[in-house]
């Protein structure tokens, strides 16, 4: 399953590619004729379409190699994706992990005063989080926090202050769902039958609500998890620009700025593998945590 | 005559509503007796889980309010207990088993750790006590390989082993009533019957007081001691099984019992039914609030609600009457012979 997909995204992104007028090699600068030959040659841009296609596709699939960048010289695509993924990675998961826990927490506290201050101050944010574009956000973030303030960096990376701003500007909008979808699951969850038998036992308010309700209230906000990873990726690509991180983000805009093919290809074909691999992660800790879901 | 353990006394409860205040429950009162059965019949929307899951403290308020009435349990009135009270007596003092056990059990929670939950709250046992008497339970309410299915969850098991689940649930610390809000109407027909039998067997076993709630006439005769029938949201009559179905005394339970099919009368193709349906019970009536469906109305039946009437002869039993003016003295005799002798 996961290997046709990322097939079909190979695939799609190639075609769409060269569907793209002009190529790699279109330069300011007029290239004498052997020149370019010698360059096509190298590239293998004068075979024709159909045989560039299914070398690229056999080395990427059997060889997993994603071969080489067409404008920065000489560099592999498999190089660029090691030395920069790990920035874009730690900012992805400290995004969508602070936004899972920050998201579940503001949703469980506007349910629980359901209707008072609290709830209303809640999806007030919520609504604010989902309908401010991220960018916005971090030039915002970067203005009273950095500017203003002066207790956070206004870019770079290094250490653990840097990741603050830009993991909050990203997970801003993912953390607003979250805290939508718990608070309405947690309501929902409330008028079911099992809580009027919790209630029957003699539980106390409290095991009440942590044994039975949010436990099985955070289940449909899981579902949404992995999904949303997508969203996260997306928006990172904008988010490490502006905070200056060397990430995979900037390579994939000057890629397909400059129709680098390998780089758009290698970049597009990892981050979809990439996010197969959360989406599958995550049904596999959702068929744990929720026992109705057997593992086909 | 025993002395009850629970006294419901004029027991009254409302939900506020866009339409207005619904009367949910009017003045309801009865007693519950050590060891016996107390069946509460009645149509639906008359009130029957509304009164008792107010003695459990489990409606929400709001929209719900007790308007007025006093619960006593020994010599505590459950109305006015505080929330931690109540905590210690639900579960432990008071059991209760829903109609459908599938939605009643948290499908994430395996059974048995939604059994020892009561145990561990209510009996200060180790988590190593409680598992034992887990398994001891889930045997006690006929649970196939109790040690396997400890661990399995609500979704693995069959309609009537998921209501046994609730039961065990329910009896775990060994209450001194049981409630069962129609605990048989989700299951299908033969294990309608197992239940119960279970049911009855462990109250017995276990010496508790069971009220059942139910719409199966059937059920009724079949397992309770004593009736009470509701109808808009108060008790119109009470008494023993044998009276109850013996000699009705209400015309709405006269009409509730020749409801009832017949499988003896096999020339009878037509259900009998009680024509009309219950009042509006945003604005009760004045006069009885069958009055409009009773085929033997009087006059003064329109005008102001009857009071419980005592029909025992020795007047020593407060469980035996009827709300119908039929039985006043003034009320003519030929017509109450036709009303109730159908
Ligand atoms: N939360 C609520 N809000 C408003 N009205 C309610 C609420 N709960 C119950 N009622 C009303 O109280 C009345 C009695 O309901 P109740 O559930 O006690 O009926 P019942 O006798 O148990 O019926 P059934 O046999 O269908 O279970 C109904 O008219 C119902 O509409
Ligand atoms: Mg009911």
């Amino acid at each position: 399953m996961a290997v046709v997909t990322l097939y079909l995204v190979a695939t799609a992104t190639f075609i769409l590619m060269h569907a793209v007028p002009g190529n790699p090699l279109q330069q300011e600068k007029a290239m004498s004729a052997v020149i370019r030959q010698n360059l096509e040659e190298k590239y293998g841009l004068n075979k024709p379409l159909l045989q560039q296609y299914t070398t690229y596709m056999s080395n990427m699939f059997l060889k997993a190699d994603f071969g080489i960048s067409f404008k920065q010289v000489n560099r592999p695509v498999n190089k660029i994706i090691a030395e920069h993924f790990m920035p874009s990675a730690t900012l992805g998961v400290m995004a969508l992990f602070g936004a899972l826990v920050f998201g579940v927490i503001l949703g469980v506290f506007a349910a629980l005063n359901r209707n008072g201050i609290p709830d209303m101050f809640a999806m007030v944010l919520a609504v604010l989080g989902v309908s401010i574009p991220s960018f916005c956000l971090a030039y915002f973030l970067q203005h009273i926090f950095a500017l203003q303030l002066g207790i956070l960096p206004v870019g770079g990376w290094g250490g653990f202050a840097e990741t603050l701003l830009p993991a909050m500007s990203l997970g801003m909008i993912v953390m607003a769902s979250m805290a939508r979808l718990m608070r309405s699951s947690m309501l929902e969850v409330v008028q079911q039958d099992y809580m009027k038998t919790a209630k029957a036992k003699g539980l106390s308010r409290l095991q009440i609500i942590l044994k039975h309700q949010i436990r099985n209230a955070v289940l449909p906000v899981m579902i949404y998890f992995g999904p949303l990873f997508a969203t996260i990726t997306t928006g990172s690509f904008v988010i490490e620009s502006i905070f200056g991180i060397p990430g995979l983000g900037q390579f994939f805009v000057n890629a397909v700025n400059e129709l680098d093919y390998t780089v758009i290809m290698g970049l597009t074909v990892f981050y979809s593998g990439f996010t197969i691999l959360i989406i599958l992660v995550n049904d596999l800790l959702l068929a744990v945590v929720d026992p109705r879901i057997r593992l086909a | 005559m025993k002395e009850p353990i629970l006294k419901v006394r004029d027991l009254a409860v409302e939900f506020a509503t866009y339409g207005g205040h619904v009367k949910a429950v009017r003045g309801v009162s009865f007693d519950v007796f050590p060891g016996e059965i107390l069946s509460i019949v009645g149509e639906s929307g008359c009130g029957k889980s509304v009164t008792l899951q107010t003695l459990m403290g489990l409606i929400p308020c709001p929209p719900g309010r007790v308007t007025s009435g006093s619960a006593f349990l020994g010599d505590r009135d459950l109305l006015k207990m505080s929330r931690q009270e109540m905590e210690s007596v639900r579960g432990k003092e008071l059991g209760m088993i829903f109609q459908d056990p599938l939605t009643s059990l948290n499908p994430t929670m395996s059974v048995g750790a939604q059994i020892s939950e009561v145990i561990i709250k209510h009996e200060n046992l180790s988590h190593k006590a409680a598992f034992k008497k887990t398994v001891d339970l889930m045997k006690l309410v006929q649970i196939p390989e109790a040690e396997k299915r400890w661990g399995q969850f609500p979704h693995e098991f069959s309609g009537g082993m998921r209501q046994r689940i609730m039961i065990a649930i329910a009896l775990a610390c060994r209450p001194k009533i049981l409630i069962a809000d129609e605990p048989t109407t989700a299951l299908d027909v033969t294990i309608q019957g197992q239940i119960l039998e279970l049911l009855k067997q462990l109250q017995s076993e276990i010496n508790m007081s069971v009220i059942l709630i139910t719409h199966d006439l059937g059920v009724v005769a079949s397992v309770s001691d004593r009736v009470a029938v509701m109808y808009a949201g108060q008790i119109v009559e009470s008494g023993s099984v044998k009276e109850i179905f013996g000699s009705p005394a209400h015309p709405y339970t006269a009409g509730l019992k020749s409801a009832i099919p017949n499988p003896l009368k096999t020339h009878q193709t037509v259900l009998e039914s009680i024509p009309g349906s219950p009042p509006d019970l945003f604005s009760p009536p004045t006069g009885c609030a069958f009055a409009v469906r009773c085929k033997s109305a009087m006059k003064v039946c329109l005008q102001s609600d009857p009071p419980p009437m005592s029909l025992d002869k020795t007047s020593l039993r407060a469980d035996r009457f009827s709300k119908c003016w039929l039985h006043h003295q003034y009320a003519p005799l030929a017509l109450k012979e036709k009303a109730l002798h159908a």
